[in-house]
């Protein structure tokens, strides 16, 4: 037994609906967490101390560490730990992007190369 | 807001989603150079007229080396690692959205974290220990737009870099190069975007966004910063 197809169709386009409004809520919750709110407390002690702390290159010295493996995991560790949040939403949000065009499996999204976009995706249900 | 490695997977995802070069690339560079916590932090820590500068150059560099780079990818460019099989519609779509996370980061993570380690070992080569006597030399500002365009740092990371130069010693016109260049572009970024660009689309970024770094350096030296 198989659903009919314009059933099957209009659940699919009920989750892509779906599918954006998750998109759009990780987008903001995501942003807020990683991003506003910590920006937000750090510009205050930018504005009373005038300084965001040490250098990532360098830290308060004037030339920065010679090179070395050693050098190399002291960075990749320093760097990894600012930004891996941030990538991880990076990944998310990218991946939601390719997600929710595909799941609607039309072209809608970006006309300005609709007759590309279109050609590929003729088999999607009307 | 984000900085150029983590929206790389954003601006990766929407040129394969079928997205034009340009709005993904204007996307991608605005990011990180028009941040307005950056604009924030850099007004507070280094001084409003480095906010300014850097919100007047990032602008032009935002849309005139975005729009330069997307010139140099055909309409009909297909993004050599786009899924060739759109006809998911019937699966469940956090299946889909799973899958394209997995694909995103096995293709871009592994080469990224390699080319972070390397630039972080050999990063005594692009940043020259700091004295007053090479603070202010043309070869230092060119050296520093050339570093800082491929050079990698987290979100406003270039504002503590550039306070700690400058205690040592860094002009006006190195610090300008360093306020724009460090976080547009960065190698890793560049190589990310590769997964979906032409490689001379690339070169213009790259080359673009030294440009305008010593456009930057060189408004700074005239404007006495």
């Amino acid at each position: 037994m198989t659903t009919p197809f314009a059933t099957r169709a209009a659940v699919s386009r009920f989750s892509s609906w779906g599918g954006v409004a998750v998109f759009f809520a990780l987008a903001i919750v995501g942003l807020f967490y990683v991003k506003w709110s910590p920006y937000y407390a750090k510009a205050f002690i930018a504005a009373q101390d005038h300084t965001l702390g040490a250098s990532i290159v360098s830290g308060n010295l004037p030339a920065s560490p010679g090179v070395s493996l050693q050098a190399g995991f002291a960075f990749s560790i320093a760097y990894l730990k600012a930004i891996w949040q941030a990538l991880l939403l990076g990944l998310v949000l990218g991946a939601g992007v390719e997600a929710v065009r595909r799941a609607f499996g039309s072209a809608s999204f970006f006309p300005a190369r609709r007759v590309r976009c279109a050609q590929p995706l003729l088999r999607s249900p009307p | 807001m984000m900085c150029t490695c983590c929206c790389a997977p954003i601006a990766v995802g929407l040129i394969e989603s079928g997205a034009s070069a340009s709005s993904a690339l204007v996307y991608w560079l605005a990011n990180p150079v028009l941040n307005p916590a950056a604009l924030v932090f850099i007004g507070f820590v280094l001084g409003w007229q480095w906010a300014a500068l850097r919100l007047v150059v990032g602008v032009a560099l935002v849309f005139v080396v975005g729009d330069l780079a997307a010139r140099l990818v055909s309409p009909d460019w297909r993004p050599p690692g786009a899924p060739t099989r759109p006809d998911n519609t019937g699966q469940p779509l956090l299946l889909v959205w799973g899958r394209a996370f997995v694909r995103l980061a096995v293709r871009l993570i592994p080469e990224y974290v390699v080319l972070v380690f390397a630039l972080g070992m050999v990063r005594a080569w692009f940043f020259p220990a700091m004295t007053p006597d090479i603070g202010h030399a043309i070869w230092l500002t060119t050296a520093l737009a050339a570093a800082g365009t491929l050079f990698v740092i987290p979100t406003a990371g270039e504002v503590p870099i550039i306070q700690v130069l400058q205690q040592f010693g860094l002009g006006g016109a190195g610090a300008a190069a360093l306020l724009v260049t460090l976080p547009a572009v960065s190698l890793p970024s560049l190589a990310m975007l590769g997964r979906a660009l032409p490689i001379r689309a690339l070169i213009v970024l790259g080359l673009g966004t030294f440009a305008f770094g010593l456009i930057a350096a060189a408004a700074a030296a005239s404007l006495g910063l």
